[in-house]
């Protein structure tokens, strides 16, 4: 009897190690089958490899990452057949790292404009948002912003939300800010918009849009299609609704954007079915229905601009319609910045209290 | 015998080299000095400030646990077992439920949460070392006529306890990565995680993950040695009868209620209230075959990297009790990767397991990296567990294994079985659960289209949907209930042995 125990964990170890065993075995390359390395968010790309899956039968496993993209794919660079990523700069990483491999599609290049793609073919952006500025309908006037620097100035301060200094959105629109206003310009905003921040980084965007509507804060810097995304969901509904987006720097050049990017991992054996997958990614319907899902802007859609996204930047009078002018910094550029860029987030001690 | 040992602490020491390897790059160094002139003292006193705080208030709040381990009262096992439940709870969970109710951010709040998620710990190795004190101490308090101080007279014997315990929540709290990424708070861990994966040279990623590894594995190596010797003491082996039960009375009986009472509110009624209500809410709209699948998936997972745990822990216990103090060293160094931050140790296995070699890659496919990392985190917990069990066997024993050739290591856990068991079956309970609630190693780790139940919970809490995490997570409670309970008994058998 007293062995029982025993035996019952024998079992138990037996089997687990079995199936761990089993669970472990590489399996066998698979033509049917597409491996994706993301960052995004799942529910924004979920739906999308469903229906290609359904489409054409080839089954899309993805992995759901949360940092450090580049860094698994430099890692393992044979696990994935491609990486889908919600910020492009990531991807002219990997590019100058060996990672990726030309893309070589009629499809793609009919469908995506030329400079929402790589010069060789490395990589494409399939959509983008504006890094923009929500701000309380009842606590600020659309007239009292103009430009981001201006969020450094005096009379924001203990006014202003942001995440992470060090998140990728972050890293991208000042790395974006260095090549237009020069480095010791952007010092003096990471630094002056570190002084006037209502609370340390923390958070999402949406986040940020929630502590305007919790009196936290009256401005915030987030991506325009969390706008969307907020006014869509019945319990995020009265964050969007407490908030409006601003597009600074309309008189200054235009807003920064950030592109989301796909790309084939140079290691991929399934070359025609991830092809297919970024093929299907960028045609008129599915654009339209990222449009739809995402709020965000697609580089090749042909349905208008959504009710929600036509209102952004409402009191704004350069923008019409929610069309606004965008400034278009290259990603080998914005990528080259991104040490210096943590390097003054450091000197800033931007994410401490 | 030695050179399994030898085999397993140098598998259990591969991270650690790794990291250290990874760490000497072109700007390793120059980042490193620049981080120091910058950022990094804030940090690291913002994590040290975390630590103290978060094992001093755990120390507090388990107080209710250090009452109701001398006294009979109405209710006490009860109390026992309530006290535990935060356990269930992952700390990041207990912020995020804070956050979504009190808006809660900021330093206070994630000393507040690491205090209670460390609470149960203090509890149960407190506990179960008060337990393990000779019976005889309260005949002599009760002659004495110091009964009702007993509490006062017997805490001193829990203070090694006590404090290896604290260490270990200080441990915990230091290397805590993801309850701080909730809260706001930019501990020396989290900015490790964000160098990592912000800037484009590993080195610097590598030297500072050292640089914060280094403090808790000093803490580490000192506290889990501590650990492994609890309960070990020469006036506990001389007796027979254990367990102090001093009888509470009257007003008096409530006293242990109302010491565990804000350990209670805070770790059991506010958030299993939360999470009960959210659940009920999101029960319908939750698809029961995804949901399933991954909480079996969790299960095989951590079951594999609890028993992968086991089996690299048993030969350096082997060892010890054959070879003596040389294999002391291999489980000083098995010790190590406990204390490594499991944000550092998963950067580290993905290190360790690169694409580029086909064999490599094959090995690093699927969920095995992930089933090393949980092995390689979780055999030092079966190595303390077995050196405590070892001290309490009889000395005699494994001399006579040695003397008529039984010493190998089938003989030596089938002789010692009696010892061994409940002390190896409470530190795979212990490990089980730790390795349910981890996001750190099974979100940098994760398998292609395998995600854990606590990772999916993490991620979508992310993007501020932590009600619709509610049936996800109140599914990953029901998994530790049995492995707590385990845990429990366990642990308050084996302190009376």
């Amino acid at each position: 009897m007293r062995k029982r125990p025993w035996q019952l964990a024998r079992l138990v170890g037996a089997v687990v190690v079995g199936a761990a065993l089993a669970a472990c075995a590489r399996k066998p390359a698979a033509p049917r089958e597409v491996r994706v390395l993301t960052d995004r968010t799942e529910a924004h790309v979920a739906p999308l490899f469903a229906e290609f899956e359904r489409a054409t039968g080839v089954h899309v496993v993805p992995v759901y990452l949360d940092k450090g993209l580049v860094a698994r794919l430099e890692s393992r660079p044979t696990e994935a057949d491609l990486v889908v990523t919600k910020d492009a700069d990531l991807l002219e990483i990997a590019r100058k790292k060996g990672l990726l491999q030309p893309l070589d599609s009629e499809k793609v290049r009919e469908a995506v404009p030329a400079r929402f793609r790589e010069p060789s073919g490395a990589y494409f952006s399939d959509a983008y948002r504006a890094r923009a500025i929500f701000y309380s309908r009842e606590r600020v006037k659309p007239e009292e912003l103009s430009t981001y620097e201006a969020l450094a100035e005096p009379k924001w301060k203990g006014r202003v939300c942001i995440r992470s200094g060090y998140h990728d959105y972050n890293l991208s629109l000042f790395g974006q800010m260095i090549e237009a206003y020069g480095a010791e310009r952007t010092r003096a905003f990471v630094k002056g918009l570190r002084r006037n921040l209502a609370r340390p980084p923390q958070g999402d965007d949406r986040g940020q849009a929630r502590a305007i509507f919790e009196k936290t804060c009256d401005v915030a810097i987030a991506n325009s299609y969390y706008m969307g995304i907020m006014l869509s969901s019945a319990e995020q509904r009265a964050w969007g609704e407490a908030s409006a987006v601003f597009f600074p720097d309309q008189q200054q050049g235009g807003t920064f954007i950030l592109r989301s990017g796909l790309a084939l991992t140079k290691a991929t054996g399934a070359t025609d079915a991830a092809k297919a997958l970024l093929e299907r990614l960028v045609q008129p319907d599915v654009q339209d229905r990222i449009a739809a899902m995402t709020f965000a802007y697609p580089v090749a859609g042909k349905a208008p601009l959504s009710e929600v996204n036509q209102h952004l930047g409402e009191g704004q009078p350069e923008v019409a319609r929610g069309v606004f002018r965008v400034r278009e910094i290259p990603l080998d550029a914005i990528a080259a910045r991104r040490d210096e860029v943590v390097r003054m987030l450091d000197e800033a001690r931007f994410d401490q209290p | 015998v030695r050179a399994g040992a030898a085999i397993a602490a140098a598998i259990l020491g591969l991270p650690i080299a790794t990291i250290a390897i990874r760490a000497v790059g072109p700007g390793g160094l120059d980042a490193l000095g620049h981080l120091a002139q910058t950022a990094l003292p804030g940090e690291l006193a913002v994590g040290a400030l975390v630590a103290i705080g978060a094992s001093a208030l755990a120390a507090l709040l388990a107080l209710g646990g250090l009452a109701s381990s001398i006294h009979d009262f109405p209710g006490r096992a009860l109390l026992d077992r309530l006290a535990l439940l935060p356990m269930l709870v992952p700390s990041w969970y207990l912020a995020l439920v804070a956050r979504e109710l009190g808006a809660a951010r900021g330093l206070a709040w994630l000393v507040l949460v690491l205090g209670v998620s460390g609470a149960p710990l203090v509890h149960l190795v407190v506990g179960a070392a008060l337990r393990a004190v000779p019976s005889a101490y309260g005949d002599v308090l009760r002659l004495a006529g110091r009964s009702r101080a007993a509490a006062w007279h017997l805490a001193p014997l829990a203070f090694p306890a006590l404090g290896a315990t604290i260490a270990l929540v200080a441990l915990a709290a230091w290397a805590d990565a993801p309850s701080a990424r909730v809260l706001g708070v930019r501990t020396a861990t989290v900015s490790a995680l964000d160098q990592w994966s912000a800037r484009e040279d590993a080195s610097v990623g590598a030297l500072l993950g050292l640089a914060v590894a280094l403090p808790s594995l000093l803490v580490g190596f000192v506290a889990l040695g501590r650990v492994a010797r609890l309960g070990a003491g020469d006036d506990a082996r001389a007796s027979h009868e254990r367990g102090v039960r001093v009888p509470l009375e009257g007003p008096r009986a409530l006293l242990p209620w109302l010491l565990a009472l804000p350990q209670l509110a805070l770790g059991v009624v506010v958030p299993g209230a939360a999470i009960g209500a959210w659940t009920m809410a999101r029960m319908p709209r939750v698809d029961l075959g995804t949901l399933g699948a991954d909480a079996a998936r969790t299960i095989l997972v951590a079951g594999a990297g609890t028993l992968l745990a086991g089996l690299l822990a048993l030969p350096i216990v082997h060892a010890i009790a054959l070879a003596g103090r040389g294999a002391r060293v291999a489980a000083r160094l098995a010790l190590l990767p406990f204390a490594l931050p499991t944000v550092v140790l998963a950067v580290a296995v993905l290190w360790m397991t690169p694409g580029t070699s086909p064999v490599l890659a094959a090995l690093a496919d699927g969920v095995a990296p992930l089933v090393f990392a949980f092995g390689v985190h979780g055999a030092a917990v079966f190595v303390g567990a077995g050196l405590a069990a070892l001290e309490r066997a009889a000395r005699g024993h494994v001399a006579v294994l040695r003397l008529v050739g039984r010493a190998g290591l089938g003989s030596f856990v089938a002789h010692l079985r009696p010892a061994l068991g409940p002390s190896l079956g409470a530190a795979a309970a212990f490990v089980f659960l730790q390795a349910l609630d981890d996001v750190s190693l099974s979100i940098v780790l994760a398998p292609f289209g395998a995600p854990s139940v606590a990772a999916r919970v993490f991620q979508l809490a992310q993007v501020e949907r932590v009600r619709d995490t509610a049936v996800w997570m109140t599914v990953l409670a029901l998994l530790g209930v049995y492995p707590l309970v385990t845990l429990a008994r366990l642990g308050e058998s084996d302190s009376r042995r």
